[in-house]
């Protein structure tokens, strides 16, 4: 799979079962649908459509153009989701945004993703 | 003469219409009764598989149940009936019964986690879950060719020929407890 | 159910005899308008020649095209244990003599299709997004309706009358695009225009505008109904209709689409792969009925028999039945009871999506490596960089 942005292959990165796809160039995550839901199991992830000045993205499994969405608690963490659902791609430092903000809020993603997503993105200021 | 051609011309063709339907019907009881043959095999196949998997399933678990003692005996004591059965129908209720002791075994083992995350458990658990299952649909298919075959056998006019050339009705491979029926309820998770 | 075969074999007999009644009307008509009065013959044999070799070309070329251009792989039973298991389930069910090759395609579209010319040769073929999404249960639902599809010989009639409708298409086309550049007229006039002549080109006008629609509509009319028998059979098969039921459900709800699927390969699979969910397919050009038509229907069947099938699906649609009167007389019919539902936790699917996994990364060329703290990472063959870091740990592996 290529990376939105730099369109290079990114790599797999698998914890406990579930599989991210990581770009060596950007630092950038995708999440795919399938490993959303293994995360969340039913549970929707909260997000609100946006629009922003940053680049838009095509979907790196269906092409479509990924609309920007904000998510988290006070949806400060802008991120790009494929219309068709296929799955959530993160930019350099947004999941570890993500997990910062979520640390300072409970709430707003099940705690089984806080979890998941603190243990492989610990925060690292700056970095 | 001419007019004794036609009525011995009429005789000759219903002859030989006859001749030809009694043929068509003789290979349909010899293909029905070849495909009764084959199922069997079929389900022979399957049985003997799952009879080759227990002392396998027996070592993975003895280790992980030792309260079960008495479960782990009675699916050995199943296996080593269907071994020493002799007639067809004694090896049939061996193997209803063998059914039923895996069904009990695989029941209680729901109560050792440790057991049930082992791969190797879940392996074999797929294997003898699909063994089961597959039992279960070539008897299903075994006594749908026995259904044919014995429609065929019975049924006028075909049980003329049937009974000329020495045609047998066969019988069904059925399981008589009602609870049995299923295959035994498996965990796949 | 032997007389059911008997049936199909009748079926497809009468209709490649109908359809080819339609090719040789088409090359007689075309050859008495593009090559004068009397050459009919020369179209007929024009016409039949394009048959032969397209026939041909599937006969012996048709699956091999069809798995590849569907990018599928073999697997064995060490890559999909469970897959495989009921493959050999359903085989058994079936009573097929031989247990068809099993096939995974890598697409996170859920889909599944059946191909051979006959069983011996048969080749079952599900994608990886359908053993991701499915359960046990209704694999097997799906599996069973694929070998119904190889036991029905459904392959065999599909592929004789796409072949044929497929050449009456392209005579047509090549004959109407011939008309509008003049082609027969001038000739005509050259040997005088008789009468004859001019009915011929009424008629090989009407023809060629009517025959590709006629042989569209045969086709996908037969193929709609062997999607009914299909369901019918695999609720026989597996004794438990719920399976395919859920199955179909699930599949249809998937918001991905197959990949290498065109209209030709179409009614080969278990849902139409060019459809999009919620989609209305159900008018004369659908190769498949529509979905919740087929649930609803298998989940008010009662038992697990062509009859109660027949029964469910008057009930459903309204319409008359749709399983043969030879099937529904023979012994598969015996209205077996259905599997009671299992009072087992819903089995997870993530067994089979980690086989998936590893098959097509071990296929790909990936490379693994495992990290100290836990994770795995797996490189591509044309990762650009030279090293790889652990996101958990921060470690950098060098690829070198």
């Amino acid at each position: 799979m290529k990376c939105p942005a730099c369109r290079v292959s990114m790599y797999v990165v698998e914890y406990r079962r579930i599989e991210l796809d990581l770009c060596a160039a950007c630092d950038g995550v995708w999440f795919d649908r399938g490993e959303l839901d293994l995360l969340l199991g039913d549970e929707p992830v909260l997000a609100q459509v946006a629009t922003a000045d940053e680049p838009t993205r095509a979907c790196p499994l269906c092409d479509r153009p990924l609309d920007k969405v904000n998510i988290g608690p006070g949806g400060r963490v802008l991120v790009d989701r494929c219309p068709q659902g296929c799955g959530l791609w993160f930019d350099r430092h947004e999941v570890a945004e993500l997990v910062a903000d979520l640390d300072d809020a409970a709430g707003g993603l099940p705690p089984a993703v806080r979890e998941f997503l603190a243990e492989v993105f610990p925060a690292k200021g700056g970095k | 003469m001419a007019f004794l051609l036609v009525p011995v011309l009429v005789l000759l063709g219903l002859a030989a219409v006859l001749v030809m339907w009694g043929i068509g019907v003789y290979n349909g009881l010899v293909a029905a009764r070849n495909r009764v043959k084959e199922s069997w095999a079929q389900v022979d196949v399957q049985l003997k598989r799952r009879f080759d998997l227990i002392p396998n399933l027996i070592e993975t678990v003895k280790g992980y149940m030792q309260h079960e003692r008495a479960t782990l005996e009675a699916v050995t004591a199943a296996r080593a009936a269907v071994g020493g059965a002799g007639t067809q129908a004694q090896r049939l209720e061996a193997e209803s019964g063998l059914t039923a002791a895996l069904g009990r075994l695989f029941a209680v083992s729901e109560a050792y986690p440790d057991l049930k995350a082992s791969a190797n458990f879940a392996s074999l658990q797929e294997e003898l879950a699909s063994t089961e299952n597959k039992i279960g649909f070539a008897r299903q298919f075994y006594n749908e060719t026995v259904m044919n075959l014995n429609n065929k056998v019975q049924m006028f006019p075909g049980n003329i020929i049937a009974g000329m050339f020495h045609f047998g009705a066969e019988t069904f491979f059925e399981v008589k407890d009602e609870a049995q029926r299923e295959a035994p309820k498996v965990s796949f998770s | 159910m032997w007389e059911q075969i008997a049936a199909n074999r009748r079926k497809s007999f009468l209709l490649v005899m109908s359809a080819a009644l339609l090719l040789g009307l088409l090359g007689w008509a075309g050859g008495e308008y593009f090559l004068g009065k009397g050459g009919g013959a020369g179209g007929v044999l024009v016409a039949l020649v394009v048959w032969l070799v397209m026939t041909l070309a599937a006969w012996f070329q048709g699956d091999g095209i069809m798995l590849s251009v569907a990018g599928a792989h073999r697997v064995q039973k060490d890559d999909f244990p469970q897959l495989f298991n009921i493959v050999e389930e359903m085989t058994l069910a079936a009573g097929l003599g031989r247990m068809p090759a099993v096939y995974v395609i890598d697409d996170p579209a859920p889909n599944a299709f059946a191909t051979g010319r006959k069983p011996e040769n048969a080749a079952v073929a599900v994608t990886s997004g359908l053993l991701r999404t499915l359960d046990r249960d209704e694999l097997q639902g799906v599996v069973a309706h694929e070998m119904a599809h190889v036991r029905n010989r459904d392959i065999q009639l599909m592929l004789f009358a796409g072949v044929l409708a497929g050449a009456i298409v392209i005579l047509a086309e090549t004959g109407l695009r011939g008309m509008w550049m003049g082609g027969g007229r001038s000739r005509s006039r050259r040997e005088g225009g008789a009468d004859g002549n001019g009915l011929a080109a009424l008629l090989a006008i009407v023809l060629m505008i009517l025959a590709p629609i006629l042989a569209q509509l045969i086709y996908f009319a037969v193929s709609r109904r062997r999607e009914y028998l299909a369901d019918a059979s695999a609720a026989s098969f597996t004794r438990y209709p719920e399976g395919l039921a859920s199955a179909l459900e699930k599949i249809s709800l998937a918001p991905q689409r197959l990949g290498g699927a065109t209209s030709a390969t179409a009614p080969m699979y278990i849902i139409n792969p060019l459809k999009r969910a919620g989609q209305a397919a159900a008018n004369a050009t659908g190769t498949h009925p529509p979905i919740d038509e087929r649930v609803r229907i298998l989940r008010a069947m009662g038992g697990a028999g062509f009859v109660d099938y027949d029964r469910s699906y008057r009930e459903v649609t309204g319409r008359g039945g749709v399983v043969p009167k030879s099937a529904l007389a023979g012994d598969g019919a015996q209205a077996p009871a259905a599997r009671p539902a299992p009072d087992r936790p819903a089995p997870s699917t993530r067994e089979n999506a980690r086989q998936v996994d590893d098959f097509f990364y071990r296929k790909g060329g990936y490379r693994t490596v495992a990290c100290a703290c836990g994770t795995t990472l797996r490189i591509p063959p044309d990762f650009a960089t030279p090293s790889a870091k652990c996101p958990r740990c921060g470690t950098m592996h060098d690829l070198r």
